[in-house]
């Protein structure tokens, strides 16, 4: 793969040349400068051959005229037999007009006279010689032409005139202004070219540019066809190093999207958004800023505060323990990388809120970030505290009646001789106490019931008329004996309850029995009940001790003995009432407390009355 | 209709006494955003008095799921009569509430 990789590049690279950079535009200068110089060089040449033919003829013209007039003259120079004179002439002739000879032929072959001195073989003038007529020729052969005249000497005979001269120095001459246009013009129109192909040189990698970029518009081009051979120039260089910077942000950017949609860095709600929403732990990620980079729905609920409020913001707004923010600090740092459970409470009392704190470092690639998990333990904590506090009663209360049997017997034993009388004694109290610890255990039992979900209504027609007829005749013989006047004081006719027959009893027992201990001798205790609206209330008021207003509320919780002195010698276990009150509202009902100290309480019972259609 | 509120332990209570319908939907979503952020969400809808709900109360009651919902947490409705199941079943409803049959399951939930 990496030894093609070079031979593929090349091939590419070639073709692009091909394909690239070469616009119609710089081929048709390229092509009209080339036929310009050629038709230069083409009309040059016509001219010099042109040029070369008129001078030809023109020096054929000259020499034939110097040969008329010389032939002339050479003929009165023959009949005025002047020999020197015509050999003087012919060499002035010959000097004057750059012949190539020029002299005067006898018919036998003689010369009589030239213009080289040492060409003459006749050296005196003959009295007559033959007479043959020659006719004028004309001859032009290389750049040569050579002429001859028939000379006509009357009475002595014919002669022959030749002259001869090179036309090639008149011709020569002729070219030399034409060269140097034609050199001029070829080097102008050669320089041309090579600027021209210097200019399509670099124009190529410019063109290849704008040829992408035209490409990279109409489609989706990949950035890696788009890179250009580095033979085409600095452009092309420079361009590719912008391709590799482009290249290099995209996959920084894809790199930046793919962290984005992991770490859910983005404001966009996403399905981990969406996911992080439903859990039901607090999630807050703080960044190396110590600022919130991401809270989730729960996280906001259970901090209190608007989820808009917490995005960005600084953390130690948002949480106040510096417990956690100092194991933030140590994460940020990246000096801690342990997690730490931290438990805090929100608000005035436990029951507001338990929190617990789970900070954790978490790791990303350029920054030390934490987590805080929050979970809400209060409903856990509240349990664990009632059901420590259950059992420490409910241990004292076993204890108690268990020592004294145990006091009781150990005396027993030591009299059971001499003191038969006090045995007895001892035994009804016995009896007693074991009676109390078998209550007890009963109401534990139910308590612990109704705190498992494992207390079971049994709901049957309860006739609430028959119900409070017994509890009078139940507790009616407990009051006189205290001298406490009873009362109860029914409606003629009173609905009839779909509820549990036995607890409701337990219930209106706890009540009445709790009126009845805490009224003093000569005291009095109203039973009224009244029906309205679907609802049944039944309210046990007494002329007793008295709750103070803060034990309202206490005086139903498990194992909670009044406070008052005045009641400090009434036995009991502390479970009634939070056992009544927690059947009341199994029922669908409940039980308020209205009291004064000192003056007496009531106690209501209220208890839904269900319609036939709901 | 008046609502009645009973702390069991770090759990509130919510008892709806008398029908909920539309003209008690805007007191009713008020009463109970209050008690799940005072309480952190821990609160459950006791329906055993709650004779019957309209469209509007209805829609109240799947408003105030939403909302728990976007904490994470579900709105825990207790003791509802089969009248009102059946509707929240037939509106389709079901799905975003948590129903149990009596408050102290609903309570012993968010153990």
């Amino acid at each position: 793969m990496q030894a093609n990789r070079p031979v593929i590049r090349r091939l590419s690279a070639a073709r692009r040349e091909l394909v690239r950079g070469d616009s119609w535009f710089a081929v048709l200068i390229f092509t009209v400068v080339a036929v310009f110089l050629v038709s230069l060089i083409a009309s040059v040449w016509n001219n010099i051959t042109f040029q070369r033919g008129v001078r030809q003829k023109a020096g054929a013209q000259h020499l034939k005229a110097v040969g008329a007039v010389l032939s002339k003259a050479a003929e009165a120079l023959i009949v005025a037999d002047e020999l020197s004179m015509l050999r003087r002439v012919l060499v002035e002739a010959g000097t004057e007009h750059k012949l190539k000879f020029c002299r005067i032929v006898l018919p036998g072959g003689g010369v009589l006279a030239s213009a080289d001195p040492t060409g003459i073989t006749v050296l005196q003038l003959p009295v007559s010689w033959a007479d043959e007529v020659s006719r004028p020729t004309e001859e032009i052969k290389k750049k040569v032409a050579t002429l001859t005249f028939p000379l006509i000497v009357p009475n002595r005979g014919s002669a022959t005139l030749e002259i001869s001269a090179s036309l090639e120095s008149e011709v020569g001459s002729a070219l030399v202004p034409q060269t140097g246009q034609m050199t001029i013009a070829c080097l102008a129109l050669a320089s041309m070219l090579l600027v021209h192909r210097h200019a399509r040189f670099r124009l190529k990698a410019i063109g290849a540019i704008q040829e992408i970029l035209l490409a990279a518009g109409e489609e989706n081009a990949d950035l890696s066809t788009m890179e250009l051979d580095p033979k085409l120039g600095v452009e092309a260089v420079a361009w590719n190093r912008l391709l590799g910077e482009r290249q290099n942000v995209q996959v920084s950017t894809a790199i930046q999207q793919v962290r984005d949609v992991v770490h859910e860095k983005s404001g966009t709600p996403g399905e981990l958004t969406a996911a992080l929403d439903a859990v039901p732990y607090g999630l807050v990620f703080v960044n190396d800023r110590m600022h919130v980079e991401h809270v989730n729905g729960a996280a906001a609920v259970l901090l209190q505060k608007e989820r808009a409020q917490m995005a960005r913001a600084d953390i130690s707004g948002i949480i106040s323990d510096q417990g956690v923010l100092d194991a933030l600090r140590e994460i940020v740092a990246n000096s801690a990388s342990k997690r730490l459970v931290i438990t805090a409470e929100q608000g005035e009392s436990m029951t507001k809120g338990v929190l617990k704190y789970t900070v954790c470092p978490v790791r990303r690639d350029d920054a030390h970030f934490g987590l805080i998990a929050i979970e809400d333990i209060t409903q856990q904590r509240v349990a664990e505290e009632a059901m420590s506090s259950f059992l420490a009663k409910a241990a004292h209360e076993l204890r108690t009646p268990l020592t004294n049997v145990r006091l009781l017997v150990e005396d027993a034993l030591e009299r059971c001789q001499s003191d038969p009388t006090s045995t007895g004694k001892n035994l009804n109290v016995i009896n007693e106490e074991t009676q109390r610890l078998e209550r007890t255990v009963s109401e534990i039992l139910s308590a612990s019931q109704i705190e498992a979900g494992s207390f079971e209504l049994r709901a049957d027609d309860v006739h609430m008329d028959q119900l409070l007829q017994q509890l009078k005749a139940d507790h009616e013989p407990q009051a006189a004996e205290r001298k406490i006047t009873l009362e109860f004081e029914l409606p003629p006719k009173l609905p009839v309850l779909q509820a549990d027959r036995d607890k409701i009893a337990l219930v209106l027992h706890n009540l009445l029995g709790n009126a009845l201990k805490y009224t003093l001798e000569g005291g009095r205790v109203v039973v009224t009940a009244t029906a309205e609206k679907g609802r049944l209330s039944v309210a046990v008021a007494d002329t007793g001790v008295g709750i103070s207003a803060e034990e309202h509320e206490r005086v139903f919780e498990k194992f909670y003995r009044c406070k008052n002195p005045l009641a400090a010698g009434v036995k009991g276990s502390g479970l009634g009432l939070a056992i009544a009150r927690d059947v009341a509202r199994l029922h669908g009902g409940d039980i308020a407390l209205e009291s004064e100290l000192g003056k007496g309480s009531t106690f209501t019972l209220a208890l839904p009355v269900v319609e036939e259609a709901a | 209709m008046e609502l009645l509120t009973q702390q069991r332990g770090a759990v509130v209570i919510v008892r709806l006494m008398g029908p909920l319908t539309g003209a008690d939907a805007e007191p009713f979503k008020a009463k109970v955003r209050e008690l799940i952020r005072e309480n952190l969400g821990r609160v459950v809808i006791d329906a055993s008095a709650l004779p019957y709900v309209d469209s509007g109360g209805l829609e109240s009651l799947a408003d105030v799921a939403a909302e728990l919902a976007q904490g994470g947490k579900g709105l825990k409705v207790c003791a509802a009569n089969p009248t009102i199941r059946q509707v929240i079943e037939l509106t389709g409803l079901a799905p975003q509430f948590e129903h149990f049959d009596d408050a102290n399951s609903a309570v012993r939930s968010f153990l």
